[in-house]
């Protein structure tokens, strides 16, 4: 968490106070706990920035430390809500998708107005009207939403009820598993003491079946049963023919220029400004710009 | 390297007759999407030429401007932005004036010769400061839709850098030799000027520059070095085509440009579909940090871009 963020009226931060709780209401200025009790001990007052008049329960907790992403992250919320189309409310249009993207965009440009104090009366009024005309789907599309909320939910829901219950059937595994263990050398304690058989023989006769572990059974039977779900059998392709690489051949429409190799020997380097120590620490070496500039020279001489 | 860039496959042109023809069809193109039907209003070619000449001129001064001076690839590379864009538009429809900064600007950036906006409007009168840092940031995106974000340009001179050095290796003579670097530097700032770099190749060019300095030597190094035979034939006439097209001059006079340029100033501009300026409203610094983000993402996307040019 950053330490220098700091309430604009009494000018804790957080680093003085690790306890600050930074509040941000609709005006998007934010103020700490304690200046909130001050100022509103009545239901009402302004803000001491932009003496925007508020209500003390509109208060809640910054999210993101940029005042502008919290503000714009209040008003999408309350633009989601009206609206609510989905793509699905496009598909009778020539060009739906077309269509869709048209509507999400428009969204996009009533949260950027309201968020940055562009048009704010007429992105309203226009907001209002939207909610008059189209009342009936956006009642239909909330139903819709929040139904469609719960099942998520609930699917989540059920995901932790079944790890909840498979982690249950382990630990009873483990546990069925070393009750056996300790009354296999009982039993075996047993015979030693009372029986009139050799030790040899008893002990023989007491050696642990090899039978799979029931630690291992339950794990086995949980992979099989997503095996079972999802298995794929893997082709394996083996007339498939090896790569044979092949140098690059690039058609320059002109003489061939000498590679950097040689140019050292044939005297090129001579003639160009030599590489300074510093520069070849960094991996360059005057054979590199003189290749390029004889490249270039030659490139595309005939076209 | 420029034989596999998209400067070679796009940007030569077989003969002037195309690129009159191209530029035919970007004033056919204007006129109906501004619907002008009087013939007369429309600027004509040869009025198109000569006013993206005066640009030229101007655009020259601004670069000579610089302290410390522009590398030489910087100012080819805005040249050929500038010549590239109206070439495909009609100068109509964007103001040549604007997009003249715009270039040198993004040139700048694509040869990595970092200016910052700040520093770059430095060149300008202190009146035009602010507008034109606006137009610069306004239009670096479209300046890069205009030129279909093909940026890497291939100046002449890294390859007349080469001839240099081939040729100082083969022939052993040092001294003299370098005098000719002037006479060259000044071929090549004429070509600026000149529809040449939609014809040849930059190497071309260079040979040209090489040869207008020093016929002799080049002559035997093409000979005995670069191709004896029939191609050192059609080689040599390119050269000369090369040197008296860099002759043949677009003469262009005061008098003549303003009078285009009234006539300009009556022809509607299209619509412009400009990107949705949007203002933070706490102003300061929140705007300058935004012009940092622009000018950053502009970086990359010519670095992204580029990668199958280079």
């Amino acid at each position: 968490m950053d330490l220098d963020q700091q309430c604009p009226k009494c000018k804790t931060s957080k680093y003085r106070n690790p306890k600050l709780k930074l509040l941000v209401n609709i005006c998007g200025h934010k103020l700490c706990l304690n200046c909130v009790d001050v100022l509103f001990t009545r239901p009402s007052a302004a803000c001491p920035e932009c003496e925007t008049p508020l209500r003390r329960s509109d208060f809640r907790l910054q999210q993101f430390e940029d005042l502008i992403v919290e503000k714009e992250v209040d008003i999408r919320k309350r633009i989601i809500k009206i609206y609510n189309k989905r793509e699905e409310d496009f598909s009778n249009e020539p060009n739906s998708l077309r269509a869709y993207n048209d509507y999400l965009e428009e969204i996009e440009t009533i949260v950027w107005n309201l968020a940055n104090n562009i048009e704010v009366d007429e992105t309203n009024r226009n907001v209002e009207m939207y909610k008059k005309e189209n009342e009936i789907l956006i009642k239909k599309n909330t139903v819709k939403n929040s139904r469609e909320e719960e099942f998520v939910k609930s699917r989540i829901e059920a995901e932790g009820r079944e790890n909840e219950e498979r982690r249950a059937q382990f630990a009873n595994a483990v546990k069925e598993e070393e009750q056996s263990k300790k009354k296999e050398k009982e039993a075996l304690l047993d015979d030693l003491i009372s029986s009139s058989k050799s030790v040899d023989e008893i002990v023989a006769s007491h050696k642990p079946v090899k039978k799979p572990s029931l630690l291992f059974k339950a794990a086995e039977s949980h992979v099989f049963k997503l095996n079972k779900e999802e298995h794929v059998p893997l082709v394996i392709k083996e007339t498939a023919p090896c790569y044979v690489y092949k140098p690059l051949e690039v058609e320059n429409f002109g003489p061939k220029p000498p590679v950097a190799a040689v140019l050292r020997s044939k005297g090129y380097l001579s003639n160009i400004r030599s590489a300074q120590v510093l520069e070849r620490a960094g991996g360059y070496g005057e054979e590199i710009a003189c290749e390029r500039a004889l490249q270039e020279a030659f490139s595309a001489l005939f076209t | 390297m420029f034989h596999s860039s998209s400067h070679r496959t796009h940007w030569i042109f077989s003969n002037l007759e195309e690129i009159d023809k191209i530029r035919e069809k970007c004033i056919g193109n204007y006129a109906t999407k501004c619907s002008v039907s009087q013939a007369n209003d429309l600027v004509t070619i040869n009025e198109h030429k000569v006013l993206c000449k005066y640009y030229e001129k101007i655009l020259f001064h601004l670069c000579m401007k610089f302290q410390p001076p522009l590398p030489y690839s910087v100012t080819f590379t805005a040249f050929l932005y500038f010549k590239r864009i109206y070439l495909q538009t009609s100068i109509m429809e964007h103001s040549p004036q604007d997009m003249m900064s715009v270039c040198l600007y993004m040139a700048c950036k694509v040869e990595e010769y970092n200016v910052s906006v700040d520093k770059f409007i430095m060149i300008y009168p202190e009146a035009d400061r602010i507008r034109t840092a606006d137009v610069i940031l306004g239009n670096e995106m479209g300046l890069m839709k205009l030129l279909n974000y093909q940026l890497i340009v291939h100046s002449p001179k890294r390859a007349l850098e080469g001839f240099f050095i081939d040729i100082k290796t083969r022939f052993q003579q040092k001294e003299d030799f370098d005098k000719c670097r002037e006479v060259s530097n000044e071929f090549l700032n004429a070509v600026l000027f000149s529809d040449v770099v939609f014809l040849y190749t930059p190497s071309q060019i260079a040979l040209a520059a090489l040869f207008a300095a020093s016929k002799e030597i080049v002559r035997t190094y093409i000979v005995s070095v670069l191709a004896p035979a029939e191609q050192g034939q059609t080689l040599f006439g390119k050269i000369e085509d090369i040197i008296k097209l860099i002759n043949s001059k677009i003469i262009c006079e005061d008098s003549h440009v303003k009078e285009i340029q009234a006539k300009l100033s009556k022809l509607p501009i299209p619509d412009k579909n400009k990107p949705k300026k949007r203002k933070i409203g706490n102003g300061g610094d929140e705007e300058s940090i935004k012009r940092q983000k622009s000018s950053d993402s502009v970086d990359n996307e010519t670095v992204t871009d580029d990668i199958n040019d280079e």
